[in-house]
């Protein structure tokens, strides 16, 4: 087994979380990430990343809009009432 | 699996056989219930209110145009949130690019032998405990809008929509490889950003 880089582990990092390596070339990251404690705090926050910016943009709290503004609506209704061209 | 809308699951149902047929009263209803949202969402990938706010009429005329073949499989919130995005996405085609931080500058760096460089500790707070403060999450979206649009718009897409790597390329008119690359760019990108942010 080629012992692998942080380069390479860092480039396939996606395929690695996702399992889509060949068990040969996953076991050549498990055996990196075993002693490469850079690694898996890399790893461990790329994760967190994902994981905060789902939390941060998709549960719904961004800031809404207390109502959208009249004229915006009347805008709306307005153009779909104009008969096409 | 998701329940098939009904009447009784789905207020818009019962709007939609005049909404089909063009009934302006129904669409005006439409528009009340759901613009709030979608201009959240339209805000999100535009960042600029008054263009969100184009966008979001785009998206609503789209609807308009749309609904005589719309089949009712999927929600109807769902086909609007779609069509959200899409009218997004093509005003960001047509905007000028904002002064972006190049990509490269927030990605790893290496050694000669492949050992990455590594500048400052990557933070050790579990990310639970981060978020639950009040102010992370501003921070995360302040850093998510940093990104080259480029790479915000696949990370929005793919963690956010959950969207699939073929749907991401075919929405963005890319191959599914360049999808998959901007993907981890992006979340390379802002775990970076979240670094020099978390580790002041």
């Amino acid at each position: 087994m080629t012992e692998l880089t942080c380069r390479e582990l860092i480039d396939f990092l996606d395929d690695y979380r996702s399992g889509s390596l060949p068990a040969e070339r996953r076991a050549s990251f498990d055996a990196h990430l075993a002693g490469c404690g850079h690694c898996r705090d890399y790893l461990r926050t790329y994760e967190d990343a994902i994981r905060m910016g789902r939390q941060a943009l998709g549960s719904g709290d961004e800031s809404a809009p207390p109502e959208v503004p009249k004229a915006l609506v009347n805008a709306i209704l307005n153009a779909v009432r104009k008969p096409p061209h | 699996m998701v329940a098939p809308p009904t009447v009784q699951n789905d207020p818009d149902m019962l709007d939609l056989p005049a909404l089909r047929a063009g009934d302006a009263a129904a669409f005006e209803r439409l528009v009340q219930r759901h613009a709030a949202r979608l201009l959240v969402i339209t805000r999100r990938y535009l960042g600029d209110e008054h263009e969100a706010q184009d966008a979001l009429q785009d998206a609503f005329i789209a609807a308009f145009r749309g609904l005589p073949k719309f089949e009712g499989i999927a929600r109807l919130a769902t086909w609007l949130h779609r069509i959200a995005v899409n009218a997004a996405l093509m005003r960001l085609r047509t905007r000028r690019r904002r002064h972006e931080v190049a990509i490269e500058s927030l990605l790893p760096s290496f050694d000669t032998t492949g050992h990455r460089i590594v500048a400052r500790e990557a933070w050790s707070e579990p990310a639970d405990a981060l978020l639950e403060r009040a102010d992370t999450r501003d921070t995360v979206r302040r850093l998510i809008d940093r990104l080259p649009d480029d790479y915000r718009i696949v990370l929005l897409l793919r963690d956010i929509e959950e969207l699939d790597t073929a749907e991401t390329a075919s929405m963005l008119g890319i191959s599914p490889g360049a999808a998959k690359v901007r993907l981890h760019r992006a979340r390379q990108a802002l775990r970076q950003l979240l670094e020099e942010e978390l580790s002041r």
